[in-house]
C-alpha cells in the first residue's frame, strides 16, 4: 500500500490511468450497464406514435422548463395513490428524455390528460394561473396567446373571456397555435 | 525574479477569478429573480425570464460558471506552486478561458430561448454549446498534466491527486451525460441519477478539497494534520461517491437493487467525508489564533464543517422512510444550496483570499472579507433554514392528502425568507466582486511576489 502510495507521488499519468480506471469500471456498473438493459426492455415496450400537434406541445413543455417543478411519476407509495398507480418503467420507454422530475413545486402530471381533460381551463390556466387557482405560484404564459379587442375575435373560434386585472376591459385572449399544442400535450399526458 | 511565464499564468489565473466572479454576479442575480417570482408569480412576465427557462440558466452560471471555473484558477495556482514552476502553457489556459466563457454565454443565450434538451439537470445545454465547454475541460486537464509531469520538485503533493481526478473524471461523465445513445427511456434516468451526482461530487468536490489540501497550510504555516487521511479520502470518495447516484431515484422504475445499493454505500460516503472535514479542522487545531485573525480561513473552516453537515444530510435524505416524506419537496433545495453554496462555494471564497493576493501582490481588508463572510453565511442560514421547513411543511402536507394547493400556501412565508436570504448571499458577491477588482494584478513587477519563488509545505 505504500508502495503503491510512493508511486503515484511520482506519476501523474499513473493517478489519471489508474483512477480514471477506476471510475470508468465503477461508471459501466452502476450506470452504463444498467442503462442498456433497460434500453433493451423498452424496445417491447407498446409503440404508440404521438400526433404532430402533441409532439409539438411536448416540445414547449421542454422549452418552458415545465418539469422542473412538475414531476410525471407516480411512486409506488402510499403518499402517491392520489395521482394513479405507479408509473413503470414502459410508460418512459419512448420519451426522450423521461420527464419523472424531482419536484413537486406544483402537482404530479402523471395522469393529467385525465385529471384535466377540459381544453378551455388549460389554456386559461395557461394564460393566467390565477384565474384558474388563486393561491398558484405558476408563470403565466401570456406570450402564446394575442389579446385583441372582443369585436375583433373569429366567431368560430376559441376566445379567453376574464375580468380585470386577468384582461383588459373589451379584450379577449386567443390562444396562438402553441398554446394549443401545448394544452394537447397536457391532455395526453396518461399513465394510467 | 519572475519569469515572463510566472506572469502570463499570473495573469491568466486572474482572469479565471474575474470570470468566476462575474459568471457568480449572473447566475446570483437570476437565482434572485427566481426566487422572487415564487413571492411575487406576476414579477417579469416576461419569455425569457420565465421560471422554467431562468432556473437552469442559474445553475449553469452558477456550477459550470462560478465554481468550474473559479475553482479551475484556484487549481492552477496550486498546482504551479506544489510544481514549482509555472503553468506549461498559459496561453492554453487562456484559451480554454474563452471556450468556457463562449461556451457559458451560448448556454445563457440558448437557455433564455428555450432551445434546451429538457429539465435533464446540469446537462441542458444543447450539444454543440456542451462540446465547446468540453473542448475548455480538456485543454485545462492536458495543461495541468504537462505540467506536473514536468515539474521541479521530486514528488506530487496530495491536492495534486484530487485536481487530476477532476479533470480525468468529468470528461468521462460529461460524455455520457452526451451520448445519443441514452436518450431515450428510463435508462436516460439512470444515466441522469448518476450524472447529476457525480457532477457534484467527481468533480466540484475533489477540486474544492484538492484546492483546500494546500490552502489550509499555506494560510496556517503547517503541513496538513494527515496526508494519509487524505490519500484514504481520495480513494474512498472516488469509489462510495460513483456508486451512490441512483439515490436520487428511490421508489422510481429504475432496478431495485441499484436503488438499495446507493442507499446503503452512502454510509461509505460519510469515511472520505469526514476523513477530509477532520483533517482540516484538525490542522487548525492549536492555530486558533492564526484563524481567528485570517477572514480567509473562516471561510474554510465553515465550508469544511458544511461539508461534513450537508454530505451526512444527503446519506440520511436517501433512506427509504426519510424519502418518501421528503423528496419532490423544497428540502432537496436547501440541500442542494448547503452542498453547492456552504461547502463549495465557502471553500472557493476561501482559496480566493488566500491565494489570489499571492498571485497579483495585492492585499484586499480585512473588514471587506468578514464582511463578506457575514453576508454570505447569513444569507445561506436564512436560505437553508427556510427550504428545510418548507420541505417538512409540503412533505407532511402530502402524507396528509390534503389538496395539494395546501403544499403551495404553506410554503409562502418560507419562499420570503428564503428571498430574503438570496438577496443576503447576492449583496455578499457583490463585496466579493469589490475585492477580486481590488486584487487586480499590479502594472509594475514587484520582485517580492512570484508563483514559483515560495517552497511548498
Amino acid at each position: 500500500m505504500t508502495d503503491l502510495t510512493d508511486f503515484f507521488h511520482h506519476h501523474p499519468v499513473g493517478i489519471v490511468t489508474v483512477s480514471g480506471a477506476v471510475f470508468l469500471l465503477l461508471t459501466v456498473l452502476v450506470a452504463i450497464r444498467p442503462a442498456v438493459e433497460l434500453k433493451e426492455a423498452d424496445a417491447s415496450a407498446p409503440q404508440v406514435s404521438d400526433t404532430a400537434a402533441i409532439a409539438r406541445g411536448r416540445a414547449i413543455y421542454l422549452a418552458e422548463g415545465c418539469g422542473y417543478c412538475h414531476s410525471q411519476l407516480v411512486r409506488g407509495v402510499p403518499v402517491d395513490t392520489r395521482y394513479g398507480r405507479p408509473s413503470s418503467a414502459s410508460d418512459y420507454a419512448r420519451e426522450a428524455p423521461p420527464l419523472m422530475g424531482t419536484e413537486r413545486t406544483g402537482p404530479d402530471l402523471a395522469n393529467v390528460g385525465h385529471r384535466q381533460p377540459s381544453t378551455m381551463w388549460n389554456l386559461y390556466h395557461l394564460f393566467d394561473p390565477r384565474s384558474m387557482v388563486p393561491q398558484s405560484v405558476m408563470p403565466a404564459f401570456p406570450w402564446y396567446f394575442r389579446i385583441v379587442d372582443a369585436s375583433a375575435a373569429p366567431k368560430d373560434g376559441i376566445a379567453l373571456v376574464l375580468p380585470e386585472p386577468f384582461l383588459p376591459a373589451g379584450k379577449v385572449a386567443l390562444p396562438k397555435p402553441e398554446a394549443l399544442d401545448l394544452v394537447a400535450y397536457l391532455m395526453s399526458v396518461k399513465q394510467r | 525574479m519572475k519569469s515572463a511565464d510566472d506572469e502570463r499564468t499570473a495573469s491568466v489565473i486572474y482572469g479565471y477569478a474575474a470570470s468566476a466572479v462575474v459568471w457568480l454576479l449572473i447566475g446570483s442575480a437570476y437565482g434572485l429573480v427566481a426566487a422572487w417570482k415564487l413571492s411575487y408569480p406576476e414579477l417579469l412576465t416576461i419569455e425569457w425570464l420565465s421560471f422554467g427557462r431562468i432556473r437552469p440558466i442559474h445553475t449553469a452560471s452558477i456550477l459550470l460558471g462560478w465554481l468550474s471555473v473559479g475553482l479551475t484558477g484556484m487549481a492552477f495556482v496550486v498546482v504551479a506552486r506544489t510544481a514549482r514552476r509555472p503553468l506549461w502553457s498559459p496561453l492554453l489556459a487562456r484559451v480554454a478561458l474563452w471556450c468556457w466563457n463562449l461556451a457559458l454565454a451560448a448556454g445563457l443565450v440558448t437557455l433564455s430561448l428555450g432551445i434546451t434538451r429538457g429539465p435533464i439537470e446540469y446537462r441542458e445545454w444543447i450539444t454543440p454549446v456542451a462540446a465547446v465547454f468540453a473542448v475548455g475541460v480538456l485543454l485545462n486537464g492536458v495543461n495541468i498534466l504537462l505540467t506536473l509531469i514536468k515539474r521541479h520538485t521530486d514528488e506530487l503533493y496530495i491536492s495534486n491527486w484530487f485536481i487530476l481526478g477532476a479533470f480525468t473524471w468529468l470528461p468521462i461523465q460529461y460524455v455520457i451525460a452526451y451520448l445519443p445513445a441514452f436518450d431515450r427511456g428510463v435508462g436516460n434516468v439512470v444515466i441522469q441519477g448518476y450524472y447529476m451526482h457525480v457532477v457534484l461530487g467527481l468533480w466540484f468536490t475533489p477540486l474544492a478539497l484538492g484546492v483546500t489540501y494546500w490552502v489550509l497550510p499555506r494560510l496556517l504555516r503547517k503541513p496538513i494534520y494527515s496526508y494519509t487521511l487524505g490519500v484514504l479520502a481520495f480513494w474512498g470518495n472516488l469509489v462510495f461517491y460513483t456508486l451512490i447516484g441512483a439515490h436520487h431515484y428511490v421508489f422510481a422504475p429504475i432496478p431495485w437493487w441499484l436503488q438499495s445499493t446507493a442507499i446503503l454505500l452512502g454510509w461509505g460516503m460519510l469515511i472520505p467525508v469526514w476523513a477530509s472535514v477532520a483533517n482540516f479542522v484538525l490542522t487548525m487545531n492549536h492555530s486558533w489564533r492564526l484563524v481567528r485573525h485570517e477572514p480567509a480561513a473562516w471561510f474554510v473552516l465553515a465550508g469544511a464543517i458544511m461539508y461534513g453537515v450537508a454530505s451526512s444530510q444527503g446519506t440520511l435524505q436517501a433512506f427509504r422512510d426519510v424519502n418518501v416524506l421528503l423528496h419532490f419537496s423544497n428540502y432537496t433545495v436547501g440541500h442542494a444550496h448547503f452542498a453547492a453554496y456552504g461547502f463549495v462555494s465557502f471553500l472557493l471564497f476561501g482559496a480566493i483570499y488566500a491565494l489570489l493576493p499571492r498571485v497579483t501582490g495585492r492585499e484586499v481588508s480585512g473588514g471587506a472579507m468578514r464582511l463578506h463572510f457575514w453576508l454570505a453565511l447569513s444569507g445561506l442560514a436564512l436560505y437553508v433554514t427556510s427550504m428545510t421547513i418548507a420541505g417538512v411543511l409540503q412533505g407532511l402536507s402530502w402524507a396528509d392528502g390534503a389538496p395539494f394547493i395546501e403544499s403551495v400556501v404553506v410554503n409562502k412565508p418560507w419562499y420570503w425568507v428564503r428571498a430574503l436570504g438570496g438577496s443576503l448571499m447576492t449583496a455578499s458577491h457583490v463585496v466579493l466582486a469589490w475585492n477580486i477588482w481590488q486584487m487586480r494584478p499590479l502594472r509594475a513587477p514587484r520582485a517580492a511576489v512570484g508563483l514559483t519563488m515560495e517552497a511548498p509545505a
